[in-house]
């Protein structure tokens, strides 16, 4: 397990959709802006310029654990979408798998967005209002998609492991 | 065995779905509650609509200062609104680490001027008698007195809804040198309740659904200008940006 875990077959594919998880969540925030910036007849330097300093806007606006949720979520997004992609052959019979995945990572998204006052991301689904009720103003969100997405990790791993070997059957006693 | 182990993976899973979908369905049934009016906000309070409405200039908005404290050159070139919440921790951030860097570049240069409205969230308990508290301000010694006002109460917040105790706003005033008992009663008779609610309804209109949230323009003599949005507490360089490219 661990062999396949530290390979860079594993680790680098991991890295580049976390990372691309992380910037999407973080130009969600400010998507249409992003839109204008990125389709309006600006400069090149003047679009790379606001699209890089909205970037680095994430550790400004959002909390430490909302960070904290967002990297957790992106990187266990990166790793199942990994695993699922070297086992999509063996997994085709269990689509439903792959939905599951899919789901929690918008979960993530939303709960990434809201854990700040600035409910952008949710308001995107219509569902600002909503963390009004919630106890922790939507980082229960981030946290449900972190334990989904964990079992997915999880799971999908076991089923990763059961294809690696054929498992001599015990003999009855 | 591998099958059984797979069978039962898979009821695991959905049954995790069917949980996450129930979630997401709550949700969602309580904001049609909240969009019908029918859920009872906490008294006196708006909450911010959730749905942004259409948006037909893509990253701008038509907005408008109202009559609402102004810091800087009322004649400078660039208008920035922000939408402000007294409890929100990201407000609080901006003026602690950027406002200052702003101040200093564009709006004592005579570049931009800063009008602040109101957006307090109602899950931030005593935000909006805060928003009140400082139009008090303003009524006792015009926006000078209202920014100072609004620096001292993000001095002393520790945000989040309750971070400063609403008994302290009468010693804020006093501390800056204004009437803590008259601001203690224009608090009493809610005399800006309107003013804060109707920037709230403004903010909503705009497409604000949270805090800070900017609005940066050329300014028109009206008050009335089309704004880039801006989200969040973003760092001193993203402002540049826009601002600077603004001026051109």
């Amino acid at each position: 397990m661990q062999k396949i875990l530290i390979s860079s077959k594993f680790l680098f594919p991991t890295l580049v959709i976390a990372s691309i998880y992380v910037i999407f969540a973080t130009y969600l925030m400010n998507l249409r802006l992003v839109q204008a910036t990125v389709f309006g007849s600006f400069s090149v330097i003047y679009k790379a310029s606001l699209l890089f300093a909205l970037l680095s806007g994430m550790w400004t606006a959002m909390s430490g654990m909302g960070l904290f949720l967002l990297f957790l979520t992106a990187i266990l997004t990166g790793a199942n979408l990994t695993l699922l992609a070297r086992q999509i052959k063996l997994l085709r019979g269990v689509k439903n798998l792959h939905f599951i995945v899919g789901g929690n990572t918008l979960l993530g998204i939303a709960g990434s967005g809201c854990a700040a006052c600035s409910l952008p991301v949710l308001s995107l689904l219509g569902l600002s209002g909503s963390i009004v009720y919630l106890p922790f103003r939507g980082a229960e969100i981030s946290s449900l998609a972190v334990i989904l997405l964990s079992i997915s990790f999880y799971l999908l791993l076991k089923t990763v492991f059961e294809k690696e070997y054929c498992e001599i059957p015990s003999k009855k006693v | 065995m591998a099958v059984k182990k797979k069978s039962l993976t898979n009821r695991v899973l959905i049954v995790l779905l069917i949980v996450a979908s129930f979630f997401i369905g709550a949700l969602y049934t309580k904001v049609q509650y909240l969009e019908k009016g029918t859920e009872d906000t906490k008294a006196g309070q708006t909450s911010p609509r959730t749905a942004p409405q259409a948006d037909p200039q893509g990253g701008s908005k038509e907005v408008s200062t109202d009559d609402d404290p102004v810091l800087g050159d009322k004649n400078a070139p660039i208008t920035m609104i922000e939408f402000v919440d007294y409890e929100c921790p990201f407000c609080k951030r901006f003026v602690d680490e950027t406002l200052s860097q702003i101040k200093s570049e564009y709006i004592d240069t005579g570049k931009i001027k800063l009008v602040m409205r109101d957006l307090p969230l109602s899950f931030h308990q005593n935000a909006h008698k805060e928003s009140q508290a400082a139009e008090c301000a303003r009524d006792q010694g015009g926006d000078t007195a209202y920014f100072k006002y609004h620096d001292e109460i993000f001095k002393r917040t520790t945000s989040n809804g309750t971070g400063l105790a609403l008994d302290q706003l009468s010693v804020i005033a006093n501390d800056l040198g204004l009437n803590g008992s008259a601001l203690q009663g224009c608090l009493d008779s809610e005399k800006y309740k309107v003013e804060v609610d109707k920037d709230l309804a403004d903010a909503s209109a705009y497409g604000a659904t949270g805090t800070p949230t900017f609005f940066i323009g050329k300014s028109d003599s009206s008050g009335k200008f089309t704004g880039t949005i801006v989200v969040g507490a973003q760092p001193y360089a993203a402002f540049k940006t826009i601002i600077d490219e603004q001026l051109k």
